[in-house]
């Protein structure tokens, strides 16, 4: 029996397996060439030769501008003091940051540990310069950042013969080939731009979705048009996150740590420390309120009636914390879906329609009313609302990677969501009644007794467009009175109470703070639930 | 870099092949050349975690030293003896340490608790795992046993050792060789046009399986296993699915080592054999990752006694002890600790009814299902985090689990047009005799080319990946 592969066979073959596993270096080298000149697949190569050594030169350069400018800086009186401490003060953050990010794939929290020193002193020179207190530095001080500095410069040598190959060495072992982290980053990145990837990976999109109606990982496809989120069917579907479930090492997911209920408590108890009440608002998925459109074995009353949501919002009841339940009424609501003209949600979007948002709004303008600081130093606003309608191409579908593919040609066209949006808008009247001045809602921190934080569920129809049509404004509306909101996507577990935290003064004369976050992000918030100190 | 991923097939891979064949084309000699196979090897091992690619030396070298003492001309037995447990010793430990340390420290806390009422009595330093570990450690130790018994020759130099137990092809997820099917190879061994396209094509088949079959599969199983209270069909169709990302997943890394092999010259073994058409579970661990099967067959069950033994409890404590290994050897955990003993009362029993099941009467296709069925349970064992979590599973499986109402959202997603293909494929090809191995030495231009496309295909499919996990990795 002939064991051989026929030759004019063979040849073809083992040419066009190595064009193929050639092509995807040798296109992206091309793409780096014509883009920025340097190319991607050399970066290993020039940051472990060349800029470790580039760092090391320009760090002798701005130890010893800073050893200068301290040296000058006077001892008494504040003269030129300013403008000293800030150039100081710029040079040691360009400083740091050659020894945090020493390149492009690298970045560490911490300098080497002989740079602490000179870290803190330069927070005392930043400090100096942001309190314009017009301090001088004294002698003392002036001589400890002048040693500490000359300690720096005798360890961080100009570039030398002598002295390369030590810094590259050392540049190899911490920075580059002998640091995971490093590696990492470099082999994502490499994946992520990928000319070829981006090439074939619109196509390989398009032939799944038109031989198996299937999507990305994060698109569930839906009846008649819907589209869903899969993170939020997964945090109906997955365990509780306290359940050990969720807390045990599975070798392909990353496992829970935190716990949102305490979370939350604390922070309640650090607003009633201001004085300030806290009302929590948790909108319910789309998947909960409408699962039919996934299963028709899936119901949503019992689904709604066995979620998560519903024990958590039990046991923030239970720790007195104020709580909004939306499940009951947008449940109730869809029943009315036919007669007001569509659904809660938007189909294509993992986001609420108007009619979802108003209905959250006056939920919420209802229970403020009932709080029993509403009748006091109120401040009365006039609101009024227009319709306007609004086109939107939901995120779902962007999500799909077939809205706006390169190329077009792999383009499916997926419906847009249309609606009626209710615009609000300040106004002014003159004695006769008639309006004189007519503005867009807009967050007004100073004269609000209510602040709204929350999520992308806050920002749309609010930061989006069409602007002022969000939750937040027909909360206004409802209350007639002057209000804030303060929003990050996918961020109201902790990142919007970073933002709240930042922000100077922001609650002073507030009453209440309402938190409002999508149920998913019990499970999945961005950086989890971290206590904010505010 | 795995074998599926973009820096590897884009990258390294044809680096490596243009400049092993350039070196081969400039007539350079074959130690050098295996010489080159280590360094390219080494950097490869080293783009996981680079500092261990020193302890894989240090292993090599105190392997190679032992191999040459023990066959060094006029060694007495002692010192033969002595140099063969400092090996066992040395790989032992090794493994032990990086991989059984954390399992070990937990257990003793556990029991310290149990009597003093503190869970932490002492401190477990975090141990990452060598990857890989697993797979050289017993392919070097196979070196040492076999010089011992006079099985196979000490290698030549260091340079040909480094490349036996570096190969990159084989080094972090088997096949387990054994040197004396390689020895020869590694002096002397021929690159031909044909080789080279049987590699190809197996290789392309292997990729094909990893991207087309196990990662599809793995993503409902994981749909299924991760949530809180599946129904009884998800249940069984999560169990199925990871049965499939399991054999096609370490199947195809297999076959893409096979493939890398043969572009370089070596043939290595074949590591699968149509498992799921055993028709029992003795006849299942003959086909299963046959090169650690025959590794426990030499090295320990036949050190027992094997099957010579006299006593039948001896025999069946001989089984038990080697499936009991076996299941540690995956990794430090309860579960597979309990899989290796799960298939350890089966094959007793079927020892009981002299090495056939107890179904053997039925038809053929109910024997293959049965032991099918049996293996799944199994896979629910070694898929699951905790014991508790895989008994939680099989009360599922067979009707006495609770059902969550939000079970059913998952059906779009585990039940997609998409799944029941994927599934489809897997079942059609799990059902045939013909295996890739076999089918790519039958060489016809249309397979070749077939082969190809399959990796055209699963390259452009391995873009839109954002699942791409690698199981065996984690022994």
């Amino acid at each position: 029996m002939n064991t051989a592969y026929p030759k004019k066979t063979t040849v073809p073959a083992a040419l066009c397996f190595f064009t193929l596993i050639a092509s995807g270096g040798l296109w992206q080298a091309v793409k780096d060439i014509r883009s920025s000149g340097s190319i991607q697949a050399l970066h290993v190569l020039t940051d472990s030769f060349i800029t470790p050594l580039q760092n090391r030169k320009k760090a002798a350069s701005l130890l010893q501008q800073l050893e200068q400018g301290v040296s000058r800086l006077p001892a008494t009186g504040p003269d030129g003091l300013d403008t000293r401490l800030e150039e100081l003060t710029f040079n040691a953050g360009d400083l740091e940051k050659l020894f945090t990010s020493p390149n492009r794939y690298l970045k560490t929290d911490t300098a080497p540990g002989s740079f602490q020193p000179v870290r803190q002193l330069c927070r005392m020179l930043e400090e100096l310069y942001q309190s314009g207190s017009g301090e001088s530095v004294t002698p003392a001080e002036r001589d400890t950042l002048m040693k500490v500095l000359r300690q720096l410069r005798d360890e961080y040598r100009p570039v030398t013969f002598l002295n390369a190959p030590g810094i590259i060495t050392r540049a190899l072992l911490t920075e580059t080939l002998f640091s995971r982290q490093y590696l990492r980053k470099y082999e994502k990145t490499m994946e992520d731009e990928s000319a070829l990837a981006g090439m074939l990976r619109s196509a390989m999109y398009y032939a799944h979705f038109k031989c198996f109606g299937k999507t990305t990982e994060k698109v569930i496809r839906g009846k008649d048009g819907w589209l869903f989120y899969k993170q939020s069917v997964d945090y109906l579907a997955k365990p509780y996150m306290t359940d050990p479930r969720s807390r045990s090492v599975d070798a392909n997911d990353v496992p829970l740590t935190d716990d949102p209920v305490p979370a939350i408590v604390k922070f309640r108890d650090q607003l009633k420390q201001k004085g300030i009440g806290l009302l929590v608002v948790i909108v319910p998925g789309k998947a909960g309120i409408y699962p039919e459109y996934l299963s028709t074995r899936a119901a949503a009353h019992d689904i709604t009636a066995s979620s998560h949501t519903r024990r958590v919002l039990s046991e923030l009841q239970a720790s007195g914390v104020e709580t909004v339940d939306l499940h009951n009424a947008f449940l109730k609501e869809k029943s009315r879906d036919i007669e007001a003209g569509g659904p809660l949600y938007l189909k294509k979007d993992t986001h609420w329609r108007t009619r979802g948002l108003a209905i959250a709004a006056n939920i919420v303008s209802d229970r403020i009313k009932s709080m029993s600081w509403y009748n006091e130093a109120r401040i009365d606003q006039e609101y009024i609302m227009d319709t306007v309608m609004v086109e939107r191409q939901g995120d779902l579908a962007d999500m799909t990677q077939l809205v706006n593919p390169e190329p077009r040609a792999f383009a499916v066209d997926f419906e847009k969501d249309r609606e009626y949006c209710r615009q609000v808008y300040s106004v002014e009247r003159d004695t006769a009644g008639n309006i004189t001045a007519k503005r867009k809602f807009r967050d007004d921190f100073r004269k609000s007794r209510v602040v709204v934080i929350g999520d992308s569920f806050t920002r749309i129809y609010q930061g989006d467009a069409p602007t002022a049509a969000g939750w937040a404004s027909l909360l206004a509306y409802a209350l007639q009175e002057p209000l804030a909101a303060l929003y990050s996507d996918g961020g109201a577990s902790t990142l919007v109470r970073e933002k709240l935290a930042r922000k100077k003064n922001v609650l002073k004369g507030k009453k209440l703070v309402v938190w409002e976050f999508i149920e998913r992000d019990l499970r999945f918030g961005a950086e989890g639930w971290k206590d904010v100190g505010l | 870099m795995v074998f599926s991923s973009h820096i590897f097939l884009f990258y390294f891979l044809p680096l490596f092949l243009l400049s092993y064949y350039g070196l081969y084309r400039a007539r350079v000699s074959i130690s050098w050349l295996n010489f080159f196979v280590t360094i390219a090897s080494y950097f490869f091992y080293g783009w996981f975690e680079p500092w261990f690619v020193i302890l894989m030396w240090v292993s090599t070298l105190v392997d190679y030293v032992c191999g040459r003492a023990i066959a060094s001309p006029g060694a007495s037995r002692l010192r033969r003896n002595a140099f063969l447990t400092a090996s066992m010793v040395v790989n032992l430990g090794l493994l032990g340490f990086f991989k059984y340390y954390m399992f070990f420290m937990d257990g003793i806390n556990r029991l310290a608790g149990f009597f003093s009422g503190s869970p932490h009595a002492f401190h477990v330093y975090t141990i990452i795992l060598p990857i890989g570990i697993s797979f050289y450690t017993f392919q070097t130790m196979s070196y040492t046993i076999d010089v011992w018994r006079g099985d196979a020759k000490p290698a030549l130099d260091m340079r040909t050792f480094s490349c036996f137990v570096a190969s990159f092809p084989q080094l972090i997820a088997g096949p387990i060789i054994r040197y004396q099917t390689l020895a020869e190879q590694l002096v002397f061994r021929t690159h031909t046009m044909e080789k080279f396209a049987r590699g190809i094509a197996i290789f392309s088949l292997g990729f094909g399986k990893k991207i087309l079959l196990a990662n599809p599969a793995g993503d409902i199983a994981d749909n299924v296993f991760r949530s809180a209270a599946p129904d009884v069909l998800s249940a069984w169709w999560g169990a199925l699915a990871y049965s499939f990302q399991i054999y096609f997943d370490f199947c195809a890394y297999s076959d893409m080592a096979v493939g890398l092999g043969l572009m370089m010259g070596f043939e290595f073994i074949k590591n699968f054999n149509a498992p799921y058409r055993a028709g029992s579970i003795t006849d299942f661990w003959r086909r299963w990752h046959m090169s650690l099967t025959t590794w426990f067959r030499d090295y320990l069950y036949i050190s027992l006694g094997g099957n010579r033994t006299k006593s039948r409890g001896r025999l069946y404590l001989n089984l038990f002890i080697v499936m009991f290994l076996s299941g540690l050897w995956h990794g430090a955990k309860m579960t597979f600790v309990a899989w290796g003993l799960f298939h350890a009362a089966f094959l007793i029993l079927e020892r009981l009814k002299g090495k056939k099941s107890f179904y053997e009467k039925l038809p053929l296709f109910f024997k293959v299902l049965l032991t099918n069925v049996i293996v799944i349970f199994g896979w629910v064992i070694f898929r699951a985090p905790t014991m508790g979590q895989a008994w939680d599973y099989w009360k599922t499986m067979i009707g006495l689990g609770s059902t969550s109402p939000a079970a059913a959202l998952l059906f779009p997603v585990i039940f997609s047009p998409y799944s029941i293909f994927i599934m489809g494929v897997c079942v059609f090809l799990c059902a045939q005799t013909l295996q890739a191995h076999d089918w790519s030495e039958k060489p016809t231009a249309p397979r070749l080319w077939l082969s190809l496309g399959v990796l055209v295909i699963a390259v452009t499919t391995m873009f839109t990946q954002a699942f791409n996990p690698f199981l065996y990795f984690q022994f």
